[in-house]
């Protein structure tokens, strides 16, 4: 899959993400008056929402390289951390949205009128940010932590602008949150695909067999390739490949493979330079970089 | 006998009806909510003044004098009142802003008989104005804030609380006669605005109003075009905890208006001309916010976006009561009010959107031989495809007779190379060869191997599915 695609993936996954998870906050929002505390009320909108997002974002790494193991572990993984990133999403967006609100009621009604909706996008936005970077969390990179920082940011701003576009429309509709929650997912995916693309200094593209085509961007600070489901990278339909024996070592733009072939020559381990011919078992990569450091 | 004891009841009626009224001059405000703490512990604090009708502070209130409730979706709702505390310490000042009334008839004397008096002295504006100074003065807190707002037909002169008085002073200053045009006095429009104002402003909040209390409006005055009166500009300072102390600068005819809109708001009325109880004023103000009480109550968890904080306040003469609004959004709004069981369809869907993208594998997973022609880099990169199917073999250059034909190279020239079927197998020959980075003559393409012509590479892939079984062998 080349890179666009990756972010029409992710971006699809995302809505997927969106709309699961705007059910689940119908359910908890329809008995607010039930809950002892504001506290326990957004505890419980955590943790719902925080728990499906998380869960669907974990699989999509899974799904993309088509390996059901991957998606179970990704998904269960993706779950827990969620949570967290749900309950800390949803404390510190109803904070700041007290705080300003609190401060915009105490001002003129001609700045409410823009400070009010702004100030609601803004929790929803921290919100994202929090759901966004469990998903780096979970993948133990710094690279897709930032990612998820960046996208989940942007995602719930625009996602918190639609509902509170929606809402001057028609204020009684329900669908608004679900517009909110499915482009929140949807900017958290393209985003995070996005940045992928921007950060990634390097990729490879697969040149032969089942994943032919594909591009795999290399952000984080250590790439395994190989058939396991543990590796980065898992390739299958490949003969000779070792479980996750090469890979591809990012340091100061400079990026290092090891375990592999290079230009049809056997390397412990070698700089790569950009048009470099990699192979691991029988699949064949090309090495490409956008700014080669000299 | 009889006579004496009507005339001695009467008498006692008088009195308590005297009492009874005095008490229901009391006046209670919440001059502030205090909300920060209730994501945390769902706790309230309000800051109540109950003032007599002298606008003094009344003391020694007790808890149960108190009930505190709030606006949920079922009505009011009574909270738990969790804490109780008198003469609280507040710190942070009071912000006074003086509003001054700068109509024609401030130009008048004090009677209102000498209209078009050129001696200063008279006016009342002056008299004013040196209230104004002497109060300054008392404000001797430095975090105390004092603002300014003048007004006419309109207001002019705006300036929020500031520390600095020699701003306060420089302004007052600025205070002209008005034109003619301009002598209208909107009393009570200025008064709604300067409470707007006000309400941007942290903290504790009074105002003292310098007038003679003749509103004269202009008649669809564009300055105004929504107007309030003095009932709704009541009910405003005492939604938002401002108490209004009044100076009346006529000898006549004002403390009726003056004197009910202080009464009410929990101010005071002075007389401008009574400058040894004008002396006390300052004093007054400081302290009724040094008399406040602080309940600290539970919150309810109803809905929207704002919340009704009411106290009651009961004496043995009658309950008294206010309220004022708190902000207390939440991040998704407001729920449905009916729960639609076809929200829930949203699940299966997207579990549908993330099994069909499960599906589709982004796989090629049947594939026969075939070249893949990756011309120019990054986002100008195309990408061509080429089946060798039952080809023997294919010649490729950037000459119109080849099999496959590169265009827009010009790092090609005349080289050309060929692929042909030999032993099961495929090769390549050319005068000028690269494979994977490497120059060759002539080798057997395994699959994944890429062949540089100019900037172009032609990608070999004998087919997925199948593993060539030679794998790395070179040649």
């Amino acid at each position: 899959m080349s890179l666009a695609m990756r972010i029409f993936f992710f971006g699809l996954t995302g809505l997927a993400a969106g709309a699961a998870a705007w059910p689940f906050s119908e359910i908890v929002l329809f008995f607010q008056a039930k809950f002892a505390s504001l506290l326990a009320f957004n505890s419980v909108l955590g943790v719902s929402i925080g728990f499906v997002m998380g869960g669907v974002f974990g699989m999509s790494e899974g799904v993309l390289n088509s390996s059901g193991k991957k998606t179970v572990n990704g998904g269960l993984a993706g779950l827990m951390v969620g949570i967290a990133g749900g309950i800390a999403g949803f404390f510190i967006g109803q904070a700041a949205l007290l705080y300003i609100g609190t401060r915009l009621f105490n001002s003129t009604s001609a700045f409410q009128t823009y400070g009010f909706p702004l100030s609601r996008a803004l929790g929803w936005a921290l919100f994202g940010t929090c759901i966004g970077a469990a998903e780096g969390v979970r993948s133990r990179s710094f690279a897709k932590l930032r990612n998820g920082l960046v996208g989940g940011f942007l995602g719930g701003l625009v996602g918190g602008l639609l509902v509170e576009f929606l809402r001057i429309l028609s204020p009684v509709s329900m669908y608004a949150r679900l517009g909110g929650f499915a482009l929140l997912g949807v900017g958290i995916g393209i985003f995070y695909g996005l940045v992928e693309n921007r950060l990634a200094g390097a990729l490879l593209r697969v040149l032969n067999g089942r994943q032919r085509g594909s591009e795999i961007p290399l952000t984080q600070k250590h790439t395994t390739i190989g058939s396991s489901t543990t590796a980065d990278v898992t390739l299958h339909g490949y003969g000779s490949i070792a479980g996750a024996q090469t890979g591809i070592t990012k340091q100061k733009g400079t990026y290092t493979v090891t375990g592999a072939w290079v230009n049809d020559e056997k390397v412990g381990k070698k700089t790569l330079h950009d048009g470099d011919i990699i192979r691991a078992g029988d699949a064949q990569f090309q090495f490409i970089q956008k700014k080669e450091k000299r | 006998m009889g006579k004496r004891l009507f005339l001695f009841f009467s008498a006692m009626l008088i009195v308590f009806a005297g009492i009874w009224s005095v008490s229901a001059e009391d006046s209670i405000r919440i001059s502030q909510v205090d909300s920060r703490t209730l994501l945390i512990n769902q706790q309230v604090k309000a800051y109540i003044s109950v003032t007599d009708r002298d606008g003094r502070p009344v003391p020694g209130l007790g808890r149960n004098s108190f009930s505190m409730s709030e606006s949920s979706d079922s009505g009011m709702v009574g909270c738990e009142i969790l804490s109780f505390q008198e003469s609280v310490n507040i710190s942070g000042g009071i912000n006074i802003l003086f509003v001054i009334d700068n109509s024609g008839s401030m130009y008048w004397d004090s009677s209102g008989r000498v209209k078009n008096s050129p001696d200063e002295k008279i006016w009342r504006i002056t008299f004013a104005k040196d209230a104004v100074l002497s109060l300054l003065k008392d404000m001797k807190n430095p975090n105390d804030r004092a603002g300014l707002l003048s007004f006419n037909v309109k207001t002019q002169l705006a300036v929020r609380p500031t520390k600095n008085r020699v701003e306060v002073e420089r302004d007052l200053a600025q205070i002209k006669k008005p034109s003619e045009e301009e002598a209208y006095t909107e009393l009570y429009e200025a008064l709604y605005e300067a409470i707007d104002l006000l309400k941007t402003v942290r903290g504790r909040k009074v105002i003292i109003l310098l007038s003679d209390g003749q509103n004269f409006p202009l008649e669809n005055n564009p300055s105004f075009p929504e107007r309030h009166g003095m009932d709704q500009a009541i009910d405003f300072a005492l939604h938002e905890g401002i108490s209004v102390y009044t100076l009346g600068l006529s000898g006549r005819a004002d403390r009726k208006n003056l004197g009910s809109i202080a009464r009410e708001t929990g101010g005071a009325y002075f007389s401008v001309y009574d400058p040894k109880r004008l002396s006390s004023l300052y004093f007054l103000i400081h302290e009724q916010v040094m008399g406040e009480y602080l309940i600290t109550y539970r919150a309810t968890m109803g809905t929207g976006e704002k919340r009704l904080a009411h106290v009651e306040y009961a004496s043995s003469e009658g309950v008294l009561s206010t309220e004022r609004y708190y902000y207390s959004g939440t991040l998704l709004g407001m729920p449905q009010e009916r729960f639609d069981l076809m929200i829930l369809l949203a699940i299966p869907l997207a579990a549908a959107v993330m099994i069909l993208l499960g599906a589709l594998k982004f796989e090629k997973k049947k594939g026969v031989p075939s070249l893949i022609v990756y011309r120019g880099t990054g986002k100008r990169r195309r990408v061509q495809l080429l089946t060798i199917g039952d080809r023997d073999s294919v010649t490729i250059s950037a000459r119109e007779d080849a099999d496959l034909t590169i265009t827009g190279d010009s790092g090609i020239g005349g080289n050309e190379v060929k692929i042909e079927k030999k032993d099961g197998g495929y090769r390549v020959s050319g005068s000028n060869l690269t494979v994977n980075n490497r120059q060759a003559r002539s080798r057997v393409l395994k699959s994944g191997d890429s062949i540089t012509l100019g900037s172009t590479s032609v990608v070999f892939d004998e087919g997925s599915g199948k593993s060539t079984g030679k794998s790395s062998k070179r040649t």
